[in-house]
């Protein structure tokens, strides 16, 4: 599966994770580990999806599916961006 | 330049003013930071009195430092409602209009600092996620400022919007999809395109800056003072939250008293703001809600929590009227007042209506609504509720028609 990051989390467009099928939070643990970084103060919030932040899987916002039990499978497109909009 | 820097709203941690808008510690939303005390030595109320009738009247509060691009925004009609405040039962109802703006809009006053940001950044071109009425005012501020634009529009909107942008030139994108989609993808590409502003993105801290301009010219044309209530229509909730920063600006420089002002959020039927409001509950993003004023159709809105806590502390309320209602209450406003709003306008009216109905709103409370644009806009979505008459070209005709006496 693929995944793009905020520019300013991480310099490269996108990562590449090797697995089959997991959970949203077990990628945040992978990617932590991938990346050095430990994501989940930014991503998880008392224990939910932080409202500051939106994963899309293809393009599907994951807060409208399972949130962080959503699965993610391989060949998926995974983006996490700030959650900003209108104004 | 009076700003200090940015701050995130949720943790504290501090930035130097740069092109960013979360926190890398916990994604939470950056906001301006100014020095008071020096805004308090240099500028007082009778000095801005002789300034110029746009926003840049109230420039030591905006974030900028170099020559604004201006087409005039701000300083709009600011109205005594007299006859809408009769029909509703409100003796000192006051209207603060954005329709007569340059692009017909209250997004102008935003448009105007993010733009003036960008090129102070030295941007190469900007951008924005729109549902209409930004999309506007970033093409014709970028038009002026000599900057290419790119708009990204859920596929559909209201045809009037999108000649608006591309009459002035700019690059619009029909996205597949809802307004969210759109935003998805500008926020993707404001993300990587690090030398481009996406306005309401990463220019956003400096952005919603200009919303507060509402507040600022509320309490100067009340004669330095601040409302009792006050109703303005949630889409993210940046609006009401930068109203309520503004009326805060104003105290703590001294411009106003402490002020009380009680804010309630007015949203089409069933948006999550509102019902969050109006259930005590967390605001609970949805995916897709049906509703004819695509303005304020975000449902998934950013601000919503701060512009929620804002509301609940004030003892404020939120209403979210039906489409009838709003419908309704644009014809209302139309007959009683001259003034033609876009359906969002409708939608404050409307919930205005309820709030008086509820007993919530007092017929002596000195109340602001917020008309955020020109029923022009949205002229389609009322057209098939209006009728003409027709006619032969005869005054016998006439007569028949209006029972009036011609021939006589």
């Amino acid at each position: 599966m693929k995944v793009r990051l905020p520019a300013s989390i991480y310099r490269d467009a996108e990562i590449e994770i090797d697995a089959d099928e997991i959970t949203v939070e077990e990628l945040v643990k992978i990617l932590s580990e991938k990346i050095g970084r430990d994501l989940r103060k930014l991503i998880i919030r008392n224990g939910d999806l932080s409202p500051f932040v939106n994963v899309f899987i293809n393009g599907k916002n994951v807060r409208h599916e399972k949130g962080l039990k959503t699965i993610v499978k391989k060949g998926d497109e995974v983006s996490l961006v700030p959650a900003v909009a209108g104004g | 330049m009076y700003l200090k820097g940015l701050k995130c709203r949720i943790c504290g941690e501090e930035y130097a003013a740069e092109p960013i808008y979360y926190c890398s510690y916990c994604f939470g939303p950056l906001e301006a930071v100014y020095d008071y005390e020096r805004i308090k030595e240099t500028v007082t109320r009778e000095e801005i009195e002789k300034r110029v009738q746009s926003i840049w009247r109230y420039r030591e509060f905006l974030p900028v430092n170099t020559k604004p691009v201006d087409l005039g925004a701000g300083f709009t009609r600011f109205i005594h409602a007299e006859n809408l405040g009769r029909e509703l039962g409100l003796r000192n109802l006051y209207l603060l209009d954005d329709s007569t703006n340059p692009t017909y809009s209250f997004k102008d006053r935003v448009v105007s600092v993010a733009v003036t940001k960008a090129k102070e950044f030295g941007f190469k071109a900007v951008g924005c996620a729109s549902t209409g009425n930004l999309a506007g005012s970033l093409a014709a501020h970028a038009a002026k400022a000599r900057i290419p634009a790119y708009i990204f529009v859920p596929a559909g909107i209201e045809k009037n919007k999108i000649v608006q942008a591309l009459v002035h030139g700019a690059n619009v994108i029909e996205v597949e999809g809802s307004y969210d989609d759109a935003n998805r993808l500008a926020t993707e590409i404001a993300e990587r395109k690090r030398d481009w502003g996406f306005v309401n993105i990463n220019l956003r801290p400096y952005y919603v800056e200009g919303s507060k301009t509402l507040a600022y010219e509320t309490a100067e044309r009340l004669g330095w003072t601040t409302p009792d209530q006050v109703i303005v229509p949630v889409a993210s909730g940046a609006l009401l939250y930068s109203i309520y920063r503004g009326f805060r600006d104003f105290e703590q420089v001294g411009f106003v008293g402490e002020s009380d002002v009680v804010f309630n959020a007015a949203q089409p039927a069933n948006f999550p703001v509102a019902r969050a409001i109006r259930e005590g509950k967390e605001v609970e993003p949805v995916e897709r809600i049906e509703t004819i004023v695509h303005s304020l159709a975000i449902g998934n809105p950013s601000d919503g929590i701060f512009a929620k806590k804002v509301v609940e502390k004030s003892g404020g309320y939120a209403e979210d009227p039906t489409d009838d209602e709003v419908i309704e209450a644009v014809r209302l406003l139309a007959r009683t007042e001259g003034i033609f709003t876009e359906l969002a306008g409708g939608v404050t009216i409307a919930s205005l209506k309820r709030l008086v109905e509820e007993g919530r709103i007092d017929a002596d409370d000195l109340v602001v609504a917020y008309l955020t644009g020109n029923g022009l806009k949205t002229a389609d979505a009322i057209a098939g509720k209006l009728q003409t008459v027709k006619i032969k070209p005869r005054i016998e005709e006439f007569e028949k028609l209006t029972n009036v006496e011609v021939l006589a």
